[in-house]
């Protein structure tokens, strides 16, 4: 197999790098340079828009004053695990009350309640995603201008996090029963980018300060 | 041997007019890599209108972060690394990530097929490969990434990246042969 390669593939290599390159067919120009002009900050295609648009409309801000002072005092962003460990109340007192020997309880409304928890602690754990979810976009996008510049890798492997985001979207969007993974995935990517923009955040003195002071305001 | 068709020279002025936000620096740049990156795309995605969707979203991305863009590596290399995320990204939500079924090829060790064969018939076999497997081809031949770079960006193994490349060989060569024993194991009119 690595013969071939060595021989007839290079041979390969320099038959299809002679390949005529390829032209679009339609000037693609005059549509991005507009599209340039009319938005120079976070423009996206329309089709997509909603890809951002829509978990910032889902959740409240009730999360934010975790999010922050983690982001503060060390760079990696909070674990997934603060969501997965997030548990109802109901759940632990009425596990509580089964094991202090509540003997007469049938199994089947056992279960039922064990199912009833199940259903709650997943909505509770999804409002937390959905909510950690919008606290982490919103520190993403307040911050975006007063990073520093990202190493190339960096903003590569930022660029492909945010189109794994999208996926993430595209599936919410198609497959809302599988919502709570999908949700805490989202979140996942979001701290995976937290990470990388927080690395790379650096106040310049002053005037970055006040800037930064006035985001942590705003987010709070 | 040719480089790949990105590796412009872009100065650094045309760089910090850019950052700068003037829109004549940014189609300077467009224009220059207009046609590498739709070719990329074209090549990985096999559908002309895709591949201008992925142009078009790559050099969007490409100006909105720009001034991100530290001198460490060549411009033309960060800029390829986005459109080459662009279209993996899109061949993977469209669901082409599935690899092709496990089917050997014959292949000898004469010569090659595609030294004789016109660029036509080339771009005709290369638009019947498997995304995935025409992806992996022009990744490693023609843009110069190492199996464990691409491994990376299709998240799979580099053993795999390794077969998909000698498979895509195989069965190009297949393909732009005329000669019955350069197709299939298993041919009725190779077993004789």
């Amino acid at each position: 197999m690595s013969d071939l390669n060595a021989t007839t593939g290079m041979k390969l290599v320099d038959t299809l790098r002679a390949l005529p390159l390829a032209t679009p067919g339609r000037d693609g120009w005059p549509a991005l340079a507009a599209q340039l002009a009319s938005s120079s900050t976070s423009a996206r295609r329309p089709r997509r828009a909603w890809r951002y648009g829509v978990p910032l409309t889902l959740a409240a801000g009730l999360a934010l004053a975790l999010v922050v002072p983690q982001m503060l005092h060390r760079p990696p962003p909070p674990s997934i695990t603060t969501i997965a460990t997030v548990t109802p109340a109901t759940t632990s007192s009425t596990s509580n009350s089964a094991a202090n020997g509540t003997a007469g309880v049938d199994a089947a409304n056992m279960t039922n309640a064990t199912n009833i928890q199940t259903s709650e602690g997943a909505e509770v754990q999804l409002a937390a995603a959905q909510t950690r979810s919008q606290a982490l976009e919103r520190w993403l996008r307040d911050t975006r201008h007063a990073a520093s510049p990202l190493p190339s890798q960096d903003l590569v492997a930022a660029s492909e996090i945010e189109n794994l985001i999208g996926l993430v979207d595209v599936e919410l969007a198609s497959a809302p029963t599988r919502a709570l993974p999908l949700w805490q995935r989202r979140v996942a990517l979001l701290e995976d980018l937290t990470a990388l923009r927080y690395s790379n955040y650096r106040l310049a003195e002053t005037a970055s300060t006040t800037a930064f002071i006035d985001t942590l305001n705003r987010i709070n | 041997m040719t480089a790949s068709s990105f590796q412009l020279e872009v100065s650094q002025s045309l760089i910090d007019r850019a950052k700068a936000r003037e829109l004549d620096a940014f189609e300077r740049l467009y224009r220059l890599f207009e046609r590498p990156a739709y070719t990329l795309a074209l090549r990985i995605l096999g559908d002309a209108e895709a591949a201008r969707d992925v142009l078009h979203d790559a050099m969007l991305k490409v100006f909105q972060r720009i001034d991100q863009y530290r001198s460490d590596a060549p411009f033309w290399a960060w800029l390829r690394q986005i459109a080459l995320n662009e279209a993996l990204m899109r061949l993977r939500r469209e669901r082409h990530f599935e690899s092709e079924s496990d089917v050997e090829y014959l292949v000898d060790d004469g010569a090659p097929t595609w030294v004789h064969a016109d660029a036509s018939a080339l771009e005709r076999a290369l638009g019947t490969l498997p995304a995935l497997t025409r992806s992996v081809l022009w990744m490693y031949h023609v843009e110069g990434y190492s199996h464990p770079e691409i491994a990376e960006f299709v998240g799979k193994t580099t053993s795999f990246s390794k077969s998909q490349v000698a498979r895509g060989t195989a069965r190009l060569r297949a393909m732009l042969d005329p000669s019955p024993c350069s197709i299939q194991v298993g041919s009725a009119a190779c077993l004789i």
